[in-house]
């Protein structure tokens, strides 16, 4: 029995840790393997243990991923050529809770004029407006929790949610969240901890259900509204002070986003929306970008990155070229223009 | 009978929930697996990410990092992967002048402006701009004992790329998460 258990357990050890032509090999393994159960002598018990582990190996066996690209088993390998495969390149772009708690650092103030009303919410019916007002209100939510707006942090959760559902991913929330909340409302720390885990919550749960395009349309919603709660909040054009900065910045951010929307252009929805981005791109194209020589330097310990040039920079006009497609295209989602 | 129905409902409860979710297991690898300092004055980074890695394969995380900010990567790995190779590069856009000739056929004037009906050959040098990845290495975990955090400061902004390759010989599978922590620089002095 003992030696039985082991032979099972090797095989469901050596599935879960195979490459799908192996896999192919060991699922082959099984089906012999469970045609010599019957001839080998155990006891009933033994037997059906033997059978059922089987099940499960064959169970697991989708479950070890790959895609349906692969090469299959019978195909020859040339093992004289060495072909170096194409490098998976995962782009990734910062969650706007991180520019909230930079602006505020940065002395801003909370303007209430510049969040989407929670009102106009039943008007977004498309999926495609669905999603990119998904992604606004979860920066509105981003920025209410970062001023330590309450009331304003509940109700723009709630529309995220109602927002969730119609786009069916509301699995995505539970009510313990929600609890986690209402529960700490006079702690602003927890409150930007919770929306923040519940935005990574909601990028996780899309990841994993495939919905990569929704998340597309999600992340550029989100940057949009960052950027546009940023660019309306900024009283005076100063190139050198640090939110012009960090608004020349996303230049680097929109490029990742851009590439990362790109992944999914065989969805109609966010080809048109790369499109919709395009004014922004045109005006954030503008910005010169100097490409000095990469330094990196090991000073009390730590690394230091930084470049012999700074690396972009910004003038007024530019600064309002920006600013004004930013916030058209944000009107436009928002007061649902968009085809 | 019975007692076999039983074993295989038994089996099928543990095994179903994991059915075909192997790779989303990889998905929170790096909130469930990279641990960092329990006194930590960093903040969790959104562009954290995990994903399921062959030994052998080379994949790059493709990220934004701000002038004036501090970032702590750490990166965990299925002991089955061996050590991560992990570099950190800077990859930028280099214009690279080409320069090609081309023939064109023209026709041949006279003094007066006229065509006289010959032709000649003419090789023109046309010069296109284009644009190539450049890659710079910023960081490299070979030269520093196959450290598996690294935190690193930011004067300018910057897309880094962060290349893990395992070890790990083809056909071994298994996790990789990235955990990325951000806070601004510290200031120092009064």
């Amino acid at each position: 029995m003992r030696k039985q258990l082991s032979l099972n357990t090797f095989f469901l050890i050596q599935i879960s840790v195979l490459s799908k032509k192996q896999l192919l090999l060991s699922l082959k393994n099984i089906v012999i393997f469970a045609t010599k159960v019957k001839t080998i002598p155990m006891n009933k018990t033994t037997r059906y243990f033997s059978v059922a582990c089987i099940c499960c190996a064959v169970l697991l066996a989708p479950a070890c991923g790959g895609s349906d690209d692969e090469i299959p088993t019978d195909t020859p390998v040339d093992t004289t050529t060495e072909v170096k495969p194409e490098v998976e390149k995962f782009y990734q772009i910062p969650a706007p809770d991180e520019m909230f708690a930079f602006i505020k650092q940065g002395g801003f103030k909370y303007n209430k004029s510049l969040i989407n009303p929670t009102e106009e919410l039943n008007k977004y019916v498309s999926p495609k407006s669905q999603a990119l007002n998904f992604g606004i209100y979860t920066g509105d939510l981003a920025y209410t929790a970062a001023f330590e707006e309450y009331q304003s942090t509940i109700k723009y959760f709630g529309a995220v949610r109602k927002l969730a559902d119609q786009l069916g991913i509301a699995s995505a929330f539970d009510e313990s969240m929600v609890a986690r909340i209402q529960n700490n409302l006079s702690s602003s720390d927890s409150l930007v901890s919770i929306t923040g885990d519940s935005y990574f919550t909601i990028v996780d749960y899309l990841e994993q259900n495939g919905r990569g395009k929704t998340l597309a349309l999600m992340a550029a919603g989100g940057w949009l509204e960052s950027m546009y709660i940023v660019v309306n909040s900024i009283n005076k054009f100063d190139a050198s002070s640090p939110a012009i900065e960090r608004l020349a910045d996303q230049k680097l951010t929109l490029d990742n986003l851009i590439e990362y929307m790109n992944k999914y252009t065989s969805d109609n929805s966010v080809v048109s929306t790369i499109e919709d981005f395009s004014g922004i791109k045109n005006a954030f194209d503008q910005l010169k970008q100097t490409e000095g020589t990469s330094t990196s330097e090991k000073k009390e310990n730590k690394l230091i990155f930084g470049s012999s040039e700074p690396s972009t920079t910004i003038t007024a006009e530019q600064y309002e070229a920006i600013k004004k497609a930013i916030t058209e295209l944000r009107n436009k989602i928002t007061s649902n223009q968009l085809s | 009978m019975k007692i076999a129905v039983k074993i295989i409902i038994v089996c099928m409860l543990f095994v179903v929930p994991f059915t075909g979710n192997t790779q989303n297991y990889c998905m929170n690898y790096h909130k469930k697996f990279c641990k960092t300092k329990k006194d930590d004055v960093f903040t969790y980074n959104g562009q954290s990410r995990s994903a399921l890695f062959e030994g052998g394969q080379t994949s790059e995380l493709r990220i934004v990092t701000y002038k004036g900010q501090d970032y702590r990567v750490t990166i965990c790995a299925d002991k089955v992967l061996g050590d991560v190779k992990v570099r950190i590069l800077e990859t930028k856009k280099v214009p690279v002048e080409k320069k090609r000739q081309e023939k064109v056929v023209e026709d041949v004037y006279d003094s007066d402006g006229n065509p006289t009906g010959e032709t000649k050959e003419v090789v023109n040098t046309i010069t296109e701009t284009t644009y190539e990845e450049k890659v710079e290495v910023l960081y490299d975990n070979s030269k520093d004992n196959n450290a598996m955090e690294v935190e690193f400061s930011m004067v300018a902004s910057k897309k880094l790329v962060l290349e893990l390759t395992p070890s790990a010989g083809a056909g071994e599978m298994g996790c990789i998460g990235v955990l990325i922590q951000h806070m601004p620089t510290p200031k120092k002095g009064f």
